[in-house]
């Protein structure tokens, strides 16, 4: 479904992402694993469009999206939930969700009603403004913020940071009951999330794919984890 | 009490129309971090096109209309025919829309000829009501229900539609914005033309209060800035206090202060800003979004200045001493052209290059904040009038001429003066900064306007003598240019050296990332303060050589116009580089010059198509260019001499030809 074909992605003169190529096949979840400042974040802004790459291509459903403006690339159909949440402080909740709202007719589209089911905080919250909310309910927020322009692939910068683990879990569990639906690629640095929402496991130093495989093989593979993650 | 009701009534209709004003700068701030400048411009046009149709036609309605359609197509040309080029070129866009300023009133003036226009009123409204003692007109109230009107329907459709909410998300965060979907320049155009298309909405029925006159767009401006500044950027409910205050402030200040009057809506500024920087009801602002040059381009300098040495030693030179002496080459052939100039010029071209050389040293000492350090200040002529403000004082009041004591008096003048000021504006950075030095240079304005028996008020000082120097001297063109000359190379020297040292290097590091500076233990608030004291004192010189060349000074040279120019000039030559803010200055004297000979009536337009032709096109400024060509020069030159191999030189070459 989503393709990166050797990208390369500079800050002016600074080059991160090294002819990086990955894969996130439909229907699946993905996740990216490594340390901070290995540029995960790269990836994820150099598919939105935020930080365009140099050379490479990404395409979208077969179709090269690379060199769009990030809203074009965000009406074909990629939802972004970014790190930290970037949810809009002097905007209600409601109006965070619906601002960005597209696509409402379609049958089994995402509305107000089904976000506010799985999150059913933020009907509480409906006319708060976003900024009053909690981390977790801010990450939730993100999230349905994301869902609401129906997209066909989810893209999620550590959803799990900065968040009480109670709510981690409640948001692996939103991942899980979106997969059968959705393409979701996430990047993490919580571990153990990720083994159990990914179905594909990408491992990222320093702007390039050093290891991928499957979640069971990495639970096993106690050198790798050892070496790009730091955990045993 | 009626008295005062009255007042009262007439500062809240006023407020309501620099509200009205103001809430079309502060969206376009919020969202893009985007100053108009001509905004009091389009404002003024707009209210002439209406007067003029209201005056065929005798319809007051379709005047309005004409107002209002005039500047929203104004608006659309000026956001998507050229700031649209400009996102994130902040001092780019503040010279284009001072180049349209410019263009505006001069067509404006060409037009109707520059006569102030009275604005009509209809039948219904012109008269007045009886109020105790006092008439109050009824279009006053007019306003203030227009203005209510207005006010409540921009507040719901900022606070209650979703193009409102999209709006103020794309304030919030724009990137994230665009990842939802949000197309942030077409929201951003309609802001903009929305806001441009109120203001001149608004025209016909402010020109009552306002006034409609040639200095319309840059009162209403800088009122309309101070209205911002006071409520905070980026609200519609902040613009309606800051109008609301600014206008009650300056109805009840006229009122019963009427001398220092102009001076109150100053100091609630001032107040303002010392207990809330970023205003009454400011947005907080996101650290990322707040230092505005974030993304621009860096280091073309300093890879210009790696260019010739890495080619140099790519042809296997011994670059050191030659590059140093090479690059030497072109300030000595400079020096000496300027020193030999005098026995090839007349006295016209003498007194002109005495100009030239004045305004170079002005637009150098602004090269010192805004190019090096990256500090857009719009009040650099405040050194320059006080510098020469007072060599004209002392000579008039306390009698002293001797040029040795009244250089450092000026210097040390004009260096508490920018220790006061920049301790007021760098508690602001980006625009804001840009903003209130603006407002900090038209309060010596109004001062060197208001108080006549001490600056001459808008007759100004004249007949300032030439320098004493000490000795008994025949002063003529030529050897007032030489001590021109001889001040403006020291005078380059000085910042040469200062902006070379490690603390001219620490300032650029502020400019490319002041918080990084920061972190690694740069005191950046005392650098930054320390260069604005640098550049006032020598921007003072500038005006002190002025008030000596030209033996007249007056308010004007406090003026708007007199700080635009040396961004222009700075913008013009290349920031950063101390020649090249004098090249621009050299180009646009000349230019002056003749344009004013050959079509004096014209001349600000031609400064307003220069200063839309240099943003637009001369991405860098000259010096950039010239410096490139000399390196290209240089490492053909260089480069044999240091006795290459043919084929590095060969090299060497093609390189520079792709």
């Amino acid at each position: 479904m989503l393709k990166l074909d050797k990208i390369n992605t500079y800050y002016f003169t600074r080059h991160v992402l090294w002819d990086l190529s990955m894969e996130v096949p439909k229907g699946s979840v993905v996740a990216m694993l490594g340390r901070n400042g290995m540029g995960k974040t790269t990836i994820m802004r150099s598919i939105l469009g935020l930080t365009p790459p140099r050379d490479g291509a990404i395409y979208f459903e077969g179709e090269q999206i690379n060199g769009l403006e990030p809203h074009k690339i965000s009406h074909k159909g990629i939802a972004y939930v970014p790190q930290g949440r970037g949810i809009f402080a002097s905007l209600t909740v409601k109006e965070n969700l619906t601002v960005g709202a597209r696509g409402q007719n379609a049958p089994n589209a995402w509305t107000l009603e089904r976000v506010y089911e799985l999150f059913p905080i933020l009907k509480e919250r409906e006319n708060f403004h976003a900024n009053l909310l909690s981390g977790g309910e801010q990450q939730m927020l993100a999230i349905g913020r994301a869902l609401m322009t129906n997209p066909k692939l989810l893209i999620m910068d550590e959803p799990s940071e900065g968040i009480a683990p109670l709510v981690i879990k409640q948001i692996g569990e939103v991942i899980c009951q979106l997969k059968d639906n959705f393409t979701v690629f996430l990047a993490e640095q919580n571990f153990n999330m990720a083994l159990s929402v990914a179905d594909y496991i990408y491992i990222i130093s320093n702007g390039t794919i050093v290891h991928q495989c499957t979640p069971d093989e990495l639970r096993c593979d106690e050198e790798t984890k050892q070496k790009w993650l730091g955990v045993s | 009490m009626s008295n005062v009701l009255s007042i009262f009534v007439l500062g809240v209709s006023y407020g309501l129309i620099l509200f009205l004003l103001a809430t079309g700068l502060t969206l376009t701030m919020g969202l893009m971090r985007v100053v108009n400048m001509s905004h009091g411009a389009m404002y003024m046009i707009a209210g002439y096109l209406g007067v003029t149709v209201f005056k065929y036609t005798g319809s007051w309605i379709l005047g309005i209309l004409a107002g209002f359609a005039l500047a929203a197509v104004l608006g659309l040309l000026l956001e998507v025919g050229f700031l649209r080029r400009l996102y994130n070129k902040p001092t780019n866009q503040v010279l284009l829309t001072i180049g349209f300023i410019n263009i505006i009133n001069n067509v404006t003036q060409w037009i109707w000829g520059g006569f102030p226009l009275s604005t009509p009123v209809p039948k219904i409204l012109n008269h007045s009501v009886a109020v105790g003692s006092v008439n109050i007109p009824v279009f006053r109230f007019f306003i203030i229900g227009f203005g209510i009107v207005m006010a409540i329907l921009l507040w719901l459709l900022q606070d209650k539609t979703k193009i409102g909410a999209m709006v103020r998300a794309g304030m919030d965060n724009g990137e994230i914005a665009s990842t939802l979907g949000l197309n942030n320049k077409v929201l951003f155009t309609a802001v903009f033309v929305l806001g441009s298309a109120i203001a001149g909405f608004s025209s016909m029925i402010g020109g009552v209060l306002t006034g409609l006159h040639m200095a319309t767009s840059w009162e209403v401006l800088l009122n309309s800035i101070i209205v911002v500044v006071v409520g905070g950027t980026g609200s519609i409910q902040g613009a309606l206090l800051g109008g609301i205050i600014i206008g009650l402030v300056n109805a009840f200040g006229t009122a019963y202060f009427p001398s220092i009057a102009s001076f109150i809506i100053y100091l609630v500024m001032i107040v303002i800003l010392v207990l809330r920087p970023t205003g009454l009801l400011g947005r907080k602002m996101d650290i990322n979004r707040a230092s505005d040059d974030g993304i621009k381009k860096t280091g073309t300098v300093s890879s210009s200045t790696l260019y010739l040495a890495e080619r140099l030693s790519a042809a296997g030179g011994k670059a050191k001493f030659t590059l140093t002496a090479y690059r030497g080459v072109p300030y000595l052939f400079a020096a000496i052209v300027l020193f030999v100039l005098p026995a090839f010029m007349g006295t016209y071209s003498e007194s002109m290059m005495i100009r030239v050389l004045i305004f170079a040293l002005f637009a150098m000492s602004l090269d010192v904040i805004m190019g090096y350090t990256g500090l857009r200040s719009f009040g650099h002529a405040a050194y320059f009038g006080m510098g020469g403000y007072v060599v004209g004082l002392l000579a008039k009041h306390a009698n002293i001429t001797s040029f040795w004591a009244v250089l450092p008096i000026t210097l040390i003048i004009c260096a508490i003066l920018a220790a006061i000021i920049g301790y007021f504006t760098l508690r602001t950075t980006g625009t804001y900064f840009l903003m209130v030095t603006m407002a900090f240079g038209q309060l010596l304005y109004v001062i060197a306007t208001k108080w006549y028996t001490f600056t001459g008020g808008t007759d100004g000082l004249t007949g300032i003598p030439r320098p004493n120097l000490g000795f008994a001297i025949e002063w003529n063109s030529t050897k007032l240019y030489y001590f021109v000359l001889i001040i403006f190379l020291i005078c380059y020297y000085i910042l040469h050296r200062f902006m070379n040292s490690s603390w001219g290097r620490a300032m650029v590091g502020i400019r490319e990332n002041e918080g990084r500076m920061r972190s690694i233990g740069f005191n950046t608030w005392a650098l930054k303060y320390m260069g604005v004291i640098v550049a006032g004192a020598f921007g003072g010189i500038s005006g002190l050589l002025y008030a000596y060349a030209y033996g007249t000074m007056v308010p004007g040279n406090f003026a708007l116009e007199t700080s635009a120019m040396p961004m222009l000039m700075v913008i013009m030559g290349g920031g950063a580089t101390l020649w090249g803010p004098a090249l621009g200055a050299m180009v646009i004297v000349l230019v002056q010059n003749y344009s004013g000979i050959l079509m004096p009536d014209r001349w600000p337009l031609i400064l307003g198509i220069m200063y839309v032709l240099c943003v637009m096109f001369l991405r860098g400024g000259f010096s950039h260019y010239l410096r490139k060509l000399w390196d290209k020069v240089g490492s053909r030159v260089l480069g044999k001499y240091a006795k290459a191999e043919p084929d590095a030189v060969k090299n060497v070459g093609e390189e520079l030809v792709s």
